[in-house]
């Protein structure tokens, strides 16, 4: 397992996913509101990102997107992107320095194909997949990795994930850290 | 001499398992030749049926055992010289402990060491540089309920020998102990719930010298939270050298497991140290690191191993061992199925045989304790407490000699007084802020004229009620009407301050019936925001921008036709949310007032914090309402609404008292029990929280204290249990007994059961 100069390529060409908002209009604003009071109820920031993936089951998001988006479809689904984005927005409320990242999962062909399949029929970008190693983004809190999709807690390459097996992780503007061959 | 048998216990293999098959396994894989006895109490311990065993010694249950002879037993065991017994039950280590002494070959620890890990663990947590969460031993009724009150995560009852379960209320709480004492025996204590990654240091030692240790991370849990999985690791250099020190200080002899929790952050908080190795360990031999070998004197591989990276369990069949059989189906006294247990061979019996004595060391870790000040608070460390808090009620009873009739109702004004002083004293430096009185909370009308002489605002839930307080001189002009049917009975033209609309179609039928002709004169068109994460049927969800559009829609029409200001409100009883969970509840909800301001254009007028406070907790409501200000929506700190607090039976429940006369007493398994001329209708509160109780010397009101009795109402309901856990040593029949904090749900909510009427109100 390892990121391959393909793979490594195709993945830094996608950008760190940032919510946005609709400019001169209070859509975005409020619906940002609503979602970030959705997670404030929990008395501590790791209840609160837990509840991230809880609330927002993990799915095809289209970008760019928006804030007043996210709160539209009857059934709430959101990628790695917005979790990690979210994730983000409850650290800085909470106080907590942390950095937004991405990994290169190996997931398999298997696994890859379905989400291949469901991407396309939600007519979202499938740039984060590759044949076999993925694209995801996580978040840097110190020198732990956290995968707000998962909610959990990873080393960094190695690291066994629900998805797969971590072959690579960096900081947004950092080198990438990659697993060893021995 | 070396070992070649080996004795181990615990072989009950289910999904609750011990650990006496996982000791096996590694023991085998460390030494072949090793011969390997299991030993149990019981022949439905399926991992005696494990052909990793040599041998299986059966032991009658542990309900059947002559201790005597069993320690007996124990001794011929270990007599020879290359056998050595490896137990691996809590409580028949302890046992062991007490009955035998140290012995080379019995491979636990020692008495002193196992006093010293008694639950809660703060020796191990200060040992190891870590903390324990908070913990309360007094399991007085008022202390389980301050304690749960305090716990936002909920409660884990834990007895002192075994047995944990969590709890949300004081009634479950309550309930757990009892059982927890009934079915093991000994006493047991609270800890607060903490939400993390559960995880566990195992460790073995000889004679005070750690020889190994390992940490793992539980992956997955079953759903009694037993181990399924989880990764291997090394712990730190500084962990190993804090761990040698606590094993060296109090000579541990065997394994141990110290049961953590690690926080969101990566605090590690102790949970417990058990004397044995964990039922897991032979997941960390299959990572590479052979524990129990290291006890029968295999060298620990720590320092010079690569660890795997964890275990997980599967379910496998085994035949069954013919010369064991199969006990047939357990049939029960219910037509229930009998699941599989850890205890198939009787270890709660052995809990209850009271066999281990000692001092409990410590009593409370609870920080709040010290601030929530009692009337007997000098007597905290009695180990017979009095029975709640008083608030010092029986300094205000007047004398029964007088020959009054009972049961009773006395009314004290000025404690109503004094809790409305009290509270306006914590509120000083906050601008704009109204007290309402809760009508229907304390209706009493000489209680209700007090509250509005002393400048409190009415609210109430109804028409009726509002009038009820007009008539005791509150001013209608500053009124707040609430509940989901505040419109009733239905009246022409309605004059209040504010109202809070509970629903959307509320507030709909309310423009309704403004077009049919009704006339209403209000300042303040309110609407009640349902709680973020508590299950209510009251107030207005909003999740999505299009119910916030429909509910700022409505408002803004409302405001212009009445020529109205807007308010919100939250409400969910502080009492039984407890402060912590109120603040976070008050904050999120309340937090919806920033997008309507934007959607209606104006902040609001007013916001109201509801009400339903515990009347202990009067010094935090300043603090909880500063947590709602800071965390809340940003229109409470950059505007100046006015805000309203709803105290309710925090300035109200002091005000009354019951006074009753026992009219028979009589035995009760070990404790005794009275009759009173009081019932439940007279102190429907009863069923909820525990009421202080006072008894008449025939000189002054004393407050009674808490003991195995109980004190039950008058009628034939078998719910009416007034009080329980006293105690009545000095009570006899014709005694007078006053029970305090009666002036809120106790006197509103009050029925006449049992004495040939029929309710009032309904014509």
């Amino acid at each position: 397992m390892s990121l391959d100069t393909t793979d490594r390529s195709r993945i830094d060409q996608i950008p760190i996913s940032w919510l946005l908002y609709h400019e001169g209009q209070t859509c975005c604003l409020e619906s940002r509101q609503l979602i970030v009071a959705k997670f404030q109820q929990y008395p501590d920031v790791g209840s609160q990102l837990a509840a991230i993936p809880a609330t927002f089951r993990w799915g095809p998001t289209r970008w760019p997107a928006y804030w007043c988006d996210l709160l539209e479809p009857k059934e709430l689904v959101a990628d790695c992107g917005v979790h990690a984005n979210l994730a983000s927005e409850l650290l800085w409320a909470a106080g907590i320095e942390h950095k937004r990242g991405r990994a290169a999962i190996a997931a398999g062909r298997t696994s890859v194909a379905h989400w291949n399949a469901t991407w396309n029929e939600a007519d979202a970008s499938d740039a984060w997949l590759g044949e076999d190693v993925v694209h995801h983004e996580v978040v840097k809190v110190g020198d732990r990795w956290w995968d707000a999709t998962e909610a959990r807690w990873f080393s960094g390459p190695g690291a066994a994930l629900v998805a797969g097996i971590v072959v690579a992780v960096r900081e947004a503007d950092g080198e990438w850290e990659l697993l060893s061959r021995s | 001499m070396p070992i070649r048998t080996i004795v181990i216990s615990g072989m009950h293999s289910g999904p609750n398992p011990s650990p006496g098959v996982g000791l096996a396994r590694s023991l085998r894989a460390a030494r072949p030749d090793l011969r390997i006895v299991g030993a149990d109490h019981s022949p439905a311990s399926s991992g005696l049926h494990d052909e990793v065993l040599d041998d299986v010694l059966r032991f009658p249950g542990w309900d059947e055992i002559h201790e005597d002879t069993w320690l007996t037993q124990m001794a011929d065991l270990v007599a020879d010289e290359e056998t050595a017994l490896l137990p691996t039950m809590d409580l028949e280590v302890r046992l062991l402990a007490v009955g035998l002494g140290e012995h080379d070959r019995i491979l636990a620890p020692s008495k002193s060491a196992l006093d010293v890990v008694r639950k809660p663990a703060t020796a191990v947590a200060d040992a190891l540089g870590m903390t324990t969460a908070r913990f309360e031993r007094d399991t007085t009724r008022a202390a389980v309920e301050r304690f749960t009150r305090h716990a936002p995560y909920g409660v884990w009852v834990k007895g002192e020998h075994y047995e944990a379960f969590r709890a949300h209320s004081p009634e479950e709480a309550l309930a757990m102990g009892a059982f927890i004492e009934e079915a093991w025996g000994g006493s047991w204590h609270l800890e607060e719930h903490l939400p993390g990654q559960e995880c566990g240091l195992a460790f073995s030692a000889r004679d005070g010298v750690l020889l190994d240790a390992i940490f793992t991370t539980k992956a997955l849990v079953t759903p009694e939270g037993k181990t399924w999985s989880g990764d291997i690791s090394e712990i730190s250099d500084d962990l190993w050298r804090r761990l040698s020190d606590f094993v060296a200080d109090v000579g541990w002899n065997g394994g141990g497991e110290v049961e953590l929790i690690r926080t969101w952050t990566g605090g590690l908080i102790v949970m417990e140290l058990n004397p044995r190795f964990p039922a897991w360990i032979h997941g960390a031999t299959l990572a590479g690191a052979n524990l129990p070998a290291t006890i029968i004197g295999e060298p620990s591989t720590r320092g010079a191993r690569t660890l795997g990276p964890g275990f997980t369990r599967v379910v496998h069949e085994i035949a069954v061992r013919p010369e064991l059989g199969l006990p047939a189906f357990p049939w029960g006294p219910s037509d229930m199925t009998a699941p599989a247990s850890k205890h198939p061979s009787g270890m709660r019996a052995l809990g209850r045989r009271h066999l281990l004595v000692g001092d409990l060391p410590v009593r409370s870790s609870f920080s709040g304790g010290a601030e929530n000040v009692t009337a007997h608070d000098d007597e905290v460390t009695s180990p017979r407490r009095v029975l709640a808090r008083s608030h010092a009620f029986e300094a205000d009873l007047t004398s029964p000699d007088g020959g009054a009739a009972t049961p009773r109702r006395e009314i004290f004004p000025a404690r109503l007084e004094a809790q409305v002083a009290a509270l306006r004293a914590e509120l000083a430096d906050l601008p704009n802020v109204l007290i309402a009185h809760s009508i229907k909370t304390c209706p009493h009308p000489g209680l209700l004229a007090v509250a509005a002489r002393l400048g409190l605002v009415a609210e109430a839930i109804s028409l009726d009620e509002l009038d009820a307080g007009i008539d005791a001189g509150f001013d209608v002009e500053k009124s707040i009407l609430n509940g989901p049917a505040k419109w009733w009975p239905e009246r022409p033209e309605v004059r209040c301050w504010a109202f809070f609309a509970d629903s959307v179609a509320e507030l709909e039928q309310l423009q309704r019936k403004l077009d049919d002709g009704f006339r209403l004169h209000t300042e303040v068109v309110g609407i009640r925001i349902a709680p973020r994460s508590v299950v209510s049927r009251f107030g207005i969800p909003m999740e999505r921008p299009e119910e916030i559009a429909r509910v700022a829609e409505l408002v803004r029409d409302l405001c212009e036709r009445l020529g109205a200001d807007w308010g919100i409100h939250f409400h969910h009883a502080e009492s039984v949310l407890g402060p912590e969970r109120w603040r976070r509840e008050a904050a999120g909800s309340l937090a919806l007032a920033d997008p309507l301001t934007a959607r209606i254009g104006k902040p609001p007028a007013v916001v109201d914090f509801g009400g339903g406070w515990h009347v202990d907790d009067l010094p935090l409501v300043r603090e909880s309402i500063a947590h709602v200000v800071k965390w809340g929506p940003a229109v409470l700190r950059e505007g100046s609404p006015t805000l309203v607090l709803e105290p309710g039976k925090l300035i109200t429940e002091p005000a009354a008292a019951i006074v009753t006369r026992v009219l028979i007493g009589s035995k009760r398994n070990k404790g005794c029990e009275v009759v009173v001329d009081a019932a439940l209708g007279d102190l429907p509160e009863a069923r909820w929280r525990g009421h202080p109780v006072a008894r008449w010397t025939g000189t002054e009101w004393a407050a009674l204290r808490e003991g195995r009795d109980r004190i039950l109402g008058r009628s034939c309901m078998e719910t009416d249990l007034l009080v329980g856990n006293v105690d009545l040593t000095d009570v006899g029949e014709g005694d007078h007994l006053a029970f305090g904090l009666c002036g809120a749900y106790d006197l509103s909510m009050a029925y006449p059961f049992g004495r040939g009427r029929a309710a009032e109100g309904l014509r």
